[in-house]
Parts: C-alpha cells; structure tokens; sequence
C-alpha cells in the first residue's frame, strides 16, 4: 500500500465498520413489522429522541460539512463563522412549518413531501413540480457525496483502492441496508454514523489544540500570515453571508429528506428535544472544524483551494510519529465516511419514496402496499446504479450544474412555508410562484448573466421572486373572484 | 390574529422567565453591535466574530426557549 493514510489497523476498523452496517440493515429487516410504504420508508414512524436527533444530524452534515466547511475556513478564516450560524438557522426554517405539518402526517399518513402537497393542494401538475424539483436535487447531492467517497476511499487506502471501486464498493453498502430495512436501517445506521461524526470531530479538536495550541497560542502567527483574517468584514462579504443565510434558511429546511424524519417521529415531544438537540450541534460540531482551519493557518501557509481541503487530514498526519494517532486519522477518516453514506442513503430513500409514492403510486392507484415497497426497493437499485455510473463517468466540468441544487430545491419553499398558514393559498399562485423562481434561477446560473448579482445568490434572488409572485398572483385572483 | 394571540397572553406572558432571557438576549444583540468595530481580539479570535459567536449562542439559546415554550402557539396559529 504505496503512500497509504491507514495502517492495517486503520483498514480493519473501517472494514469492521462497513460489515457493522449491513449487520444493522439485517436487523432491520427483522424489525419491520408490515411490508408497508409507511413502514418502510418512515420506520413505523416510532423512533424516540436518540435515534431521531442522530439521524437527522448524521443527514444534516455532509462530507461537505467535514471536509468542505474546514478548507472553507482555512480560505476565509473567521468569515466563514457564518457556517455555525446558517446550521443552526436550519432548525428556525423547521420551526415555520413543522409544528402544523407534523400532526397532520400523522393524521393524514403522509409519508413524502408530495403527499402534503397533494393533500393542500390538490393539483397534480403542482405535486409533480415539486416532486421532481426534490429528486433533481437529492440526485445531486447522491452524485457530489458518491464522488466524493470515491476519492477519500483512494486516498486513504493510498490507491489499492481505486475511485471505480471505491464508489462502487460504497454503494453497495448502502443501497444492500437500505432495501434491507428502509428508513430503520437507514436510521439506525445513521445513528452510529452521527456518534462517529460527533466523537471523531471533538478528539481531533482535542488533539489539535493540545499539540498545535489554540487561535490564541498561535495568534501572532496567523495575524502576520493571515492579516484579512481580523479585517472587519467588507459590505460584499457582509451580502454573502446573508444571501447563504437565506439560501440555506430556506432551502436545507425543505430538504425532502428532513420532511421524511419530521414524519417518522414517534410524537411531537420527541421530535421538539430532537430539534433542540440540533441547534446545538453547530457549536459541537462546525465551529471545532473552523478553530482547527484556522489554528492550521499558522502552520500550513500555502496551501492551494484542493489542498485546503485536507487541512485536518495534514494536521493530523504531521503529529503521525506520536504513539496513538494512527487512531485518530482512522477516526477522522471513519467520520467523513459516515458523514457522506449517513447522506446518500438518506437522499436515496427519499427519491425512492418520492418516486413510488408519488409517481408510480399515481398512476397506479390499485397497487398493493407489499407491490408499492418491491417497487421501491427495486428502484433504489436501479437508482443507486445510475448514480455510480454517473459519478464515475461524468466529466468534472459539468459539477458547475450539479452545485447549484440549493437554488433550486428553495423554491419549493413557498409551497410548504407558505400552504401551513395560509388556507386561501392557491394552487396555481404557487405553480406560477415557483416557476418565475425556478426560470429566474436557471436563467441566472446557465448564461453569461451575472450568477451572483449585488452579491446575492441567484437562487435568493429567484426565491424572492417566487414569493411576490405568490402574492401578486394571490391578489390577482381575489380581484376577479370579487 | 398575532395581535389577538399577543393581547390574550399580554398579562401573564411577559413575566415569564425565559422571557426575561429573551429580552436580555435581545438586548445584548443591539448593545453588542458597536462592539464589533472594537479591533482588538479576545482568545486570539477577533471581536466581530466573538460578538457574532456570542450573537449565535444568543439565536440558539432563543430557538431552544421557543421551541420548549412556543411550540403549541407555533402549532395553533390559524391555516
């Protein structure tokens, strides 16, 4: 193993890890009580305070948030405080619709996002756009995560693993405890994959600060290295952070998969502590991740955007000699594993939801529940493929497109934010809401237009639109009706 | 109907004690503003991100309060 991370300890660990998994999938197929879509795809909806919080956590952060957010603070130091902000800003955009939303999946036995749409709205061409507007952007997030868990497992193993297989090893794993058990599997796998990710972050935050020292320790190397770190932020920088509060505030909240665990919740007082237990994690979890960035500036000066993003993994390899760390890279490298498959398989069970549920279910409406939950299964095989085939056979030049999945999935929003409180809302106010949002989007982002006019996201800007439209629509209407 | 809600509640409401923590959550948010073009820095972070962060602990500790306390007004407002 030329130039390998993990030792053959490291290896068996994360071997072990792997194995533990599809074990836990096993066990949840033995736990199914029904061949249901309710209760393969909402686990009963009977998970209590542990499972629920860890496994939306495990779903919230991304390898993006372990890997990305680091190498983001490592490029715009303490600017990007703005990450431990818009993690917790998510729960506030929960709080706007799942107080109402959630007894009534209950009562109405919702099991996607489509369902409540269906039910508010009743118009098919509505439930279908907001549909797929949710699977193009969970496929986005399956594809950037399956690339993504490709390279580290590459990495890691210092390329006895390839890419190819590295994506396809991982796949397999997740899509074999996923059609196992479903949304129990996938939660219960969650909830290691979150215990990992929690722990993982807070010993390497520990290990940091102990052999590096803190921001304060290193400060008068960093202010000569980094100076712009302590500039207040200019007006420009001020807009971003709050276009990517709003983009985030409204687009991550939607997430059908997040609708899917609002559901699952055994009652409404476990999902409340879930959500408190949530607005913590930012402070646990992305702010030890920027303190590290940080601290690494005064240690790795130069490091190019790529490189950036392996701050932690640098960190942790120069202090390799010390007794003990190869376990500590193992844990780090396990974290950013579990933080991506806790993602994929939760975007993956929400697209096969979304898809039997509300397409197929649709058009075949005398289906039997146990046909409805083989549908499922058999398509988040069909699914998983075309996600590995795409994560390995497209060019990198086309990820521009797949980045801009948040702008888009906002949009539908409205829809959700709005249909909760407002029972005058109109279909078609919000077909036509959504759609100026979406085209303003696309035509932003797909020409020579500027994609970021006066700082602001041309998804903030479309999701803007959307809701006058929405309200200019609604007002319209009420004027002909009198 | 926010009116309606806030005259129903006014008399018991603001003397509740998370309120008080609201308030002066509130309050630290507006007093700590000017503090942010302070160019000194506090544990080597400077103090625009230290009143940001304390800013955020603030938000945090508002949504947990809101979530305990305001969940079934949350619940109950008119559809």
């Amino acid at each position: 193993m030329n130039g390998a991370i993990l030792d053959s300890g490291g290896i068996l660990f994360l071997s072990l890890y792997l194995l533990s998994l599809i074990l836990i999938g096993v066990a949840g197929k033995f736990a199914s009580k029904e061949s249901s879509l309710k209760d393969f795809y909402l686990g009963g909806q009977g998970f209590g305070v542990t499972i629920l919080f860890l496994t939306m956590y495990a779903t919230q952060y991304s390898g993006n948030s372990l890997i990305g957010f680091a190498g983001n603070a490592y490029r715009n130091g303490w600017l990007f405080l703005v990450s431990v902000t818009f993690m917790m800003a998510i729960v506030g955009g929960y709080l706007l619709y799942a107080p109402k939303l959630f007894p009534l999946a209950k009562k109405r036995n919702f099991i996607t996002v489509g369902d409540y749409i269906d039910y508010r709205y009743k118009h098919n061409g509505l439930t279908l756009f907001v549909v797929g507007i949710g699977i193009m952007a969970l496929a986005n997030y399956m594809l950037t995560n399956l690339k993504a868990i490709g390279y580290i497992i590459e990495v890691v193993t210092g390329g006895t693993i390839g890419f190819e297989t590295g994506i396809i090893l991982m796949a397999l794993i997740m899509v074999i405890y996923e059609t196992l058990g479903g949304m129990r599997s996938v939660a219960w796998t969650d909830a290691i994959q979150g215990i990992l990710l929690f722990f993982g972050v807070l010993i390497i935050f520990a290990v940091v600060m102990v052999h590096y020292g803190s921001p304060a320790g290193n400060h008068d190397m960093i202010r000569t290295l980094r100076p712009e770190f302590f500039s207040f932020p200019a007006l420009e920088n001020q807009l971003a952070w709050l276009s990517t509060l709003v983009l985030i505030f409204f687009g991550i909240a939607v997430y059908p998969q997040a609708i899917q665990r609002i559901y699952s919740a055994k009652n409404e007082r476990t999902l409340r502590r879930s959500f408190q237990l949530m607005v913590i994690m930012p402070l646990l979890t992305t702010l030890p991740l920027i303190v590290i960035a940080i601290t690494a500036t005064a240690y790795f000066p130069d490091l190019s955007k790529t490189e950036s993003e392996q701050v932690v993994l640098l960190m942790l390899e120069k202090l390799s000699q010390i007794e003990g760390m190869g376990m500590v890279i193992t844990l780090f490298v396990a974290a950013a594993i579990a933080a991506i498959m806790s993602t994929v398989d939760s975007a993956m069970l929400a697209i096969a939801s979304l898809f039997t549920q509300d397409i197929y279910h649709r058009f075949n409406p005398g289906k039997s529940q146990r046909h409805l939950t083989y549908v499922g299964k058999v398509f988040s095989w069909l699914l998983m493929g075309m996600m590995v085939y795409m994560a390995i056979a497209l060019p990198s030049t086309i990820w521009y497109l797949i980045q801009i999945k948040l702008e888009i999935l906002c949009q539908i929003a409205p829809a959700i934010m709005l249909g909760i409180h407002w029972r005058n809302l109109d279909a078609k106010a919000v077909f036509a809401g959504i759609g100026i949002g979406v085209l303003f989007t696309l035509t932003l982002l797909l020409t020579d237009l500027p994609s970021k006019p006066f700082g602001f996201h041309a998804g903030v800007i479309g999701l803007v639109l959307n809701f006058l439209t929405v309200f200019l629509f609604h007002l319209v209407q009420n004027r002909k009706r009198l | 109907m926010y009116y309606y809600w806030v005259k129903n509640q006014k008399t018991k409401y603001f003397k509740k004690p998370y309120i008080m923590l609201y308030k002066s959550a509130l309050l630290f948010l507006i007093l700590s503003t000017p503090l942010v073009f302070v160019d000194k820095t506090l544990f080597g972070i400077p103090f625009w991100a230290v009143v940001s962060l304390v800013s955020t602990l603030c938000f945090a500790l508002m949504t947990i309060l809101a979530i305990e306390k305001e969940w079934s007004n949350l619940k109950d407002t008119e559809a």
